[in-house]
């Protein structure tokens, strides 16, 4: 049998076709991976721009109410092998106090026309190129023998059916592996002399795992590839059946998959919880005036400017001592009010688009079984750590950094102190304002002069800094079994009835 | 030629992949048919949904005053769904179908960004992993006509030549340009059929089930398509016929096709992206946008520091003894400052059009995108809706601010400086007296002679192809 395959792995690897398909690869390897590291790296530049300007932001914040830092997800240096929907759905999450955001935003892609282009990453050579490379290598593995008159000759010497064709298969599939191992070994060559890219065990050990899916899908394609040529008169025909059964799971399948979650409407969701989330703030806004009615009773409001450009974020200017009094007196009614209010909008999100988002996510999952292209695909985005799963991860992060947020204020007793919402001092001489022309003049000035005064900035060099934790590769390994099993038991299933189909084969 | 026609004719028919191709197209065009429908059907639900959060926003503010009405809501400004979506997806779901329009950027809490009028998509949350995929028939055909296209011509010569048979059919008298197009012919003819079949069949469904209206004026563009997509079947016919004169086996044609097929479906659309930023610029980004507008508030700050007798004093109630004269002063600089981020605003919206022109154009080298960019422009969809979208909204924000200006007139208590807060009308209005956005659609005409340069592009294409098939086909060598 060894014999058997060398001689099989020689012809094959001398193939006309085979040699077409490893000139393809390798240039669409290098093209893709050449834009997508560049892409990579404009995005990386993005997330440190980001970082910077929080930093900035944080560093200039006046008052505690005005204090939202950002939690931002940096981009996944793997997403150059496989997307995902990294760059379609959002990687920064504002924090503050009266809200908990459902939804990040997305710094990378600040073009929302573009989006409508295919993503193009290494995954597409492996799910598209390499599955038919691996049909074109095995549809006239018994069949083209047969039509050559060569078969019979085979059979006749010591070599079985079944180790025949087992040496057609290995064959096939070595050299299917052939190609993605030239794949990845570029893909890896660029991360490893790219200056931007970190290339480390961890990412070695998630390219060993990607290769791995890699290779059950392709034995996946071989094992159709060969029991096709085993069940169809001609080589012809076989090639015909391959292609069908090509487009019906990489095209057809897919675009079925889509619709199958439908029945979960998010948007309906969504509309929902909007009417809920009124319900909720106008409970809130009445809850908020009969505090401001309390606080504010004998005090004239006239005194000072107060900023409010939505979710509580105050900010005065021009209070006098009696202004502030009723001001730390409101304030600190209204702050546990503001928290208790964020968990009720949070917890008609978690019912209305939360849950009915991972539910639809779980479900697309376990409908990819239905075919070994979309099964392949999300593993490898698993792998990658790009898909929705990771994105709802990240939120759920988002909102454990709310939290530590929320223990920090608590800490510091923010929301009792003046520096919630003024960065003057308790004593500020600019307290009678007349609304002269002189007055305003003054007023304006001194604002002016004292606008970069360090002690009207809050000292936060111990604030919490956000820090994505990223999956372990153990628990990604954990994550993708089950799934990986089922490409596994496939590929064995149709090996199993290759090997049954050629126990009855009809060589004449 | 006729001999060699109706002998292809007859070997396609008999050919059972011909009927395999036909019957899973019409089971894909009816699918697609009731996912168009039922998606039509939600893009109207959607829009509607939107529409009347802002009628009913709209009516409780303009119970309130004049003021609330221009300055408390943002006015909305909503794509309308082309009834043609079965045909042509265009995006739907994709581009940016929504924008809405602040009367005062200052309103916008101060996030320029977020601010006036970019259009952007309609809160919408889809899981798809498989986003290149479509129902549409612009989609099926450009690519499992294709597709089927190639499987179906792939060996039309060289399997000739591997029977034997090639020899032949050319050792007789008839020349060989009519032998190749006949080829050519009868297959394009078996497959157009399948073409005028699918559309018949996809109206068929569309009708049956009802949810998209179908007006008399889209029949025109209903024919255009057809004609296109007639182009960019004999386009893969060709292609087909090509590769086959080039090689020797059968199934080194097929490998190449193959190859082909990706590169100009998938390959070549997605590779614009490494070069639209040096093409046509980066868009700024939100930081940027934030810093314009900060700056351009400074700028302003210092202008009514730097004059004497200028500053806004929160009221008219506190400036009615001087005639509101620092309002009035003011007003200019702030009116000048809208103007100014505004068209900021709008450039950086031009922009990301642009950008995607320009993928469009680059795209474009790819026959398969030309003909979905065709197919597109003739129903009213792609680059030039966009700008036309643009140019809507624009239109529409002026059209506001000139209705509220004049409804504030007629309050004779009004200090009538639009639009600076507190100082128009305070009575209620009639919401019906403030206009509704209205999407300017041009006629098929129109879209036929906008389209001009695409479809002549795409027809030296054909030409090219037929020719090269023609000149390959006479240097063949049958042995």
């Amino acid at each position: 049998m060894w014999t058997l395959i060398k001689k099989e792995i020689v012809s094959g690897f001398l193939e006309l076709r085979f040699q077409i398909l490893t000139v393809a690869v390798v240039l669409l390897t290098i093209l893709v991976v050449t834009v997508d590291v560049s892409e990579y790296k404009r995005r990386l530049d993005a997330y440190y721009a980001d970082i910077k300007a929080n930093q900035e932001s944080i560093r200039k914040t006046k008052v505690y109410s005005m204090l939202t830092p950002k939690a931002i997800k940096p981009p996944q240096v793997m997403s150059i092998v496989s997307q995902g929907v990294e760059l379609d759905v959002g990687n920064t999450v504002q924090i503050s106090p009266p809200r908990i955001q459902y939804e990040a935003t997305n710094i990378y892609n600040n073009n929302p026309y573009i989006s409508v282009f295919s993503k193009l990453d290494v995954s597409i050579i492996f799910l598209w190129i390499l599955s038919l490379a691996a049909l074109l290598m095995s549809f006239d593995a018994v069949s083209g023998e047969k039509e050559n008159g060569t078969l019979k000759l085979m059979l006749v010497g010591r070599v079985s059916r079944a180790e025949f064709l087992l040496s057609k298969y290995l064959v096939s599939l070595l050299s299917v592996s052939f190609l993605a191992i030239i794949s990845i070994g570029i893909v890896m060559s660029v991360f490893a002399i790219s200056t931007s890219i970190d290339f480390t065990s961890s990412l070695f050990v998630k390219f060993m795992m990607i290769f791995a899916v890699v290779l059950l899908y392709e034995a996946i394609w071989v094992g159709i590839g060969a029991f096709l040529s085993l069940i169809c008169k001609s080589s012809a025909t076989s090639l015909m059946g391959c292609l069908a059964v090509w487009v019906f799971f990489l095209i057809v399948v897919p675009n079925i998959i889509n619709h199958l979650g439908d029945h979960i409407d998010l948007d309906k969701g969504r509309e929902i919880l909007q009417h809920e989330e009124e319900q909720i703030t106008a409970e809130f806004q009445e809850n908020k005036f009969k505090l401001q009615e309390l606080a504010f009773s004998n005090v004239s409001m006239a005194m000072f400017t107060w900023y409010e450009p939505g979710e509580e974020q105050i900010f005065i200017e021009g209070a006098n001592p009696e202004t502030v009094s009723a001001c730390k007196r409101y304030f600190r009614e209204l702050y546990p009010l503001i928290l208790e209010y964020a968990q009720k909008k949070h917890r008609a999100t978690q019912r209305y688009f939360l849950q009915p988002f991972k539910r639809k996510v779980r479900l697309v999952h376990s409908y990819s079984i239905l075919s070994p292209f979309s099964l392949t695909k999300i593993l490898i985005m698993k792998v990658a750590q790009t898909s929705y799963e990771d994105y709802l991860n990240f939120l759920d992060q988002t909102v454990n950094y709310r939290n530590q947020i929320l223990d920090y204020l608590h800490r510091k007793r923010a929301a009792e102190s003046v520096r919630w919402f003024t960065p003057d001092p308790e004593d500020n001489p600019m307290y009678s304002m007349k609304f002269t022309p002189e007055e305003i003049a003054k007023l304006s000035e001194y604002y002016r002069k004292v606008a970069n005064d360090q002690s009207r900035f809050l000292t936060l060099d111990d604030l919490p800094v956000f820090k994505y934790r990223w999956n372990k590769n153990q628990e990604i390994l954990k994550d993708i079994l089950p799934y990986t099993s089922l490409l596994v038991g496939s590929s064995a299933f149709l090996m199993f009835l290759g090997f049954w189909k050629i126990r009855k084969y009809d060589v004449a | 030629m006729k001999p060699i026609l109706l002998l292809e004719l007859r070997s396609m028919i008999h050919d059972l992949r011909l009927f395999i191709f036909m019957g899973v197209i019409a089971v894909l065009l009816s699918v697609g048919a009731f996912v168009s429908s039922r998606n039509y059907g939600k893009a109207i639900a959607h829009r509607n949904f939107i529409q009347q959060n802002y009628e009913n926003g709209l009516t409780d503010k303009c119970r309130i005053s004049l003021e609330a009405g221009a300055f408390d809501i943002g006015h909305i400004a909503m794509k309308r769904p082309n009834s043609l979506l079965f045909l042509v997806d265009g995006g739907w779901k994709d581009y940016p179908d929504l924008s809405v329009i602040w009367l005062n950027n200052q309103k916008v809490f101060g996030h320029y960004s977020k601010g006036n009028y970019y259009p952007k998509r309609s809160p919408r949350t889809e899981v798809t992993y498989f986003g290149f995929l479509k129902w549409d028939m612009m989609f099926i055909i450009q690519v499992l006509f294709s597709f089927m296209i190639v499987i179906l011509t792939y060996n039309t010569i060289s399997k000739e030549k591997e029977l034997g048979t090639l020899r032949l059919v050319l050792s007789n008298s008839l020349p060989r340009y009519k032998v190749i197009l006949g080829k050519v012919l009868a297959a394009f003819s078996v497959i157009n059929v399948t073409l005028i079949i699918g559309i018949l069949l996809e109206l068929l469904v569309v009708v049956a089930i009802g949810k998209i209206p179908l007006e008399s004026s889209v029949l025109p563009r209903i024919v255009f398509f057809y004609f296109v997509s007639s182009g960019y079947i004999l386009l893969w016919v060709l292609l087909s016929v090509f590769v086959s004169c080039s090689f020797p086996r059968s199934t080194t044609c097929l490998v190449y096709l193959l190859l082909i097929w990706i590169t100009l479906i998938l390959i070549i659309p997605s590779m614009g992206k490494v070069f639209v930023d040096k093409a046509v610029g980066k868009i700024p980004s939100e930081a940027e946008i934030e810093n314009v507008g900060t700056v351009l508030d400074n700028e302003l700050m210092e202008l009514w520091r730097s004059k004497k007798n200028t500053g806004y004093r929160g009221g008219p109630e506190r400036s009615k003894d001087d005639g509101h004269l620092w309002e009035r002063n003011s007003l200019l600089y702030i009116n000048e400052f809208e103007e100014r981020i505004n068209r900021f605003q709008y450039s950086v919206s031009k922009k990301k059009i642009d950008q995607l022109r320009f993928l469009y154009n680059f795209a474009s080298i790819s026959p398969a995108f030309l003909y979905r960019r065709i197919s597109e422009a003739l129903t009213n969809n792609g680059v030039e809706r966009e700008y036309r979208f643009l140019t809507s909204i624009q239109r529409y924000r002026k059209e506001l601010m000139d209705t509220f200006k004049e409804l504030d007139k007629r309050d004779k208590d009004s200090p009538h400086l639009a639009f600076l807060p507190r100082y128009m009308s305070q009575k209620p209005i009639d919401p019906g007296l403030i206009p509704r956005f209205k999407e300017i659609f041009p006629s098929s005409i129109d879209l036929l002679v906008e389209s001009k340069w695409l479809i002549a592009l795409f027809f030296i294409e054909v030409i090219a192809l037929f020719l090269m098939c023609h000149i390959s086909f006479l240097r063949y060598d049958p042995t």
